[in-house]
């Protein structure tokens, strides 16, 4: 039997092309926060899209990856999924033990939630998403079916790690303040 | 894989008409740039008690939810926003220079030493099929407001 740890297990599943590293759109900007996707999220920015408009809200969708790859500060709801501000960027959702987050590109409408784990520190795996309105309101049957794609996806890229957890916003993410 | 960075900026370089998807991330680039710099700004001297929401909010002749909603996010933000938060937060003005995108070097790290780095695709390694999800439409954006206004 092999030992491998995480990083390994991240590594296996980017050489098998099972996630992509999502770089910055501009050369020569800085990386100070990792961001690791699936297929099915990689696909979001890479196209091809559908029509115009898909293509409009997902090169916004680059964008607001861009803010947190390149380490812009960035608002982050550590404890309060239910009442945090409309304009969060990124939230740990309910229950907090399944460390399941959400990235939410509010905008433009139609919003989009980008669902995933941290592995560590700045390193954040987008595993899975939707359209906000596909999803009812919080805590709803679809939220808790996506939080549950979400764990399976995690299990079969690191199937033997649990996601990273950790106490307050600056132990999962550098430049964000809580909210 | 890694994201094609210089095909990005293939049709700028060339002259060519630039795909919507490009301008659409340079316009939320923009806004980002511009929010999270008086952003910043704004959380530095809340810090140290130098500044509050309400004292901005006078400052301005503006309600005190209106700034939160403007220090929330960047949405609807006007020039006029900009101007009216860096006089009232930063007693300053912005210092406009132009960084040329073109002749960028390439990064050189990519976030953790740690990280395999496969070598760099092109556009025909590209994924070919649809996102293949639609929102629901009836009312969808309706419906987000109320559900974010309750969470």
């Amino acid at each position: 039997m092999i030992y491998m740890s995480m990083r390994d297990q991240i590594n296996q599943c980017l050489a098998e092309g099972r996630l992509f590293q999502v770089f910055p759109m501009l050369p020569g900007s800085r990386v100070s926060r990792v961001l690791l996707a699936s297929p099915e999220i990689y696909r979001l920015v890479t196209g091809p899209w559908s029509d115009e408009s898909e293509e409009i809200r997902c090169g916004r969708l680059w964008a607001d990856f861009d803010r947190f790859v390149e380490g812009r500060l960035i608002s982050v709801a550590l404890d309060n999924p239910y009442h945090k501000p409309r304009t969060t960027y990124l939230a740990r959702m309910d229950p907090g033990g399944d460390e399941v987050w959400e990235i939410r590109s509010r905008d433009p409408r139609p919003a989009m939630r980008i669902f995933g784990r941290f592995a560590e520190k700045d390193v954040f795996v987008a595993l899975n998403w939707d359209y906000r309105a596909n999803l009812g309101g919080p805590g709803s049957e679809p939220f808790k079916i996506e939080m549950r794609r979400c764990k399976a996806k995690w299990r079969q890229c690191v199937p033997t790690y649990p996601a990273f957890s950790g106490a307050t916003v600056d132990d999962y993410s550098s430049n964000g303040f809580p909210v | 894989m890694t994201t094609p960075q210089t095909d990005f900026l293939s049709e700028i370089q060339t002259d060519r008409p630039i795909p919507l998807g490009k301008l659409a991330y340079f316009r939320e680039r923009f806004r980002d740039r511009l929010y999270e710099l008086v952003l910043s700004e704004f959380l530095k001297r809340e810090r140290t008690g130098e500044l509050t929401k309400a004292e901005v909010a006078r400052r301005i002749g503006r309600k005190p939810e209106q700034i939160t909603r403007w220090l929330g996010a960047p949405g609807n933000w006007t020039l006029e926003t900009v101007s009216d938060l860096l006089l009232a937060i930063g007693k300053a003005e912005l210092n406009f220079k132009l960084a040329p995108l073109l002749g960028r070097c390439s990064a050189n790290f990519h976030g953790a030493e740690w990280l395999y780095l496969p070598p760099v695709a092109t556009s025909t390694t590209r994924l070919i099929d649809p996102i293949g999800k639609t929102p629901e439409t009836s009312g969808s954006a309706d419906q987000e407001q109320a559900i974010e206004v309750v969470a």
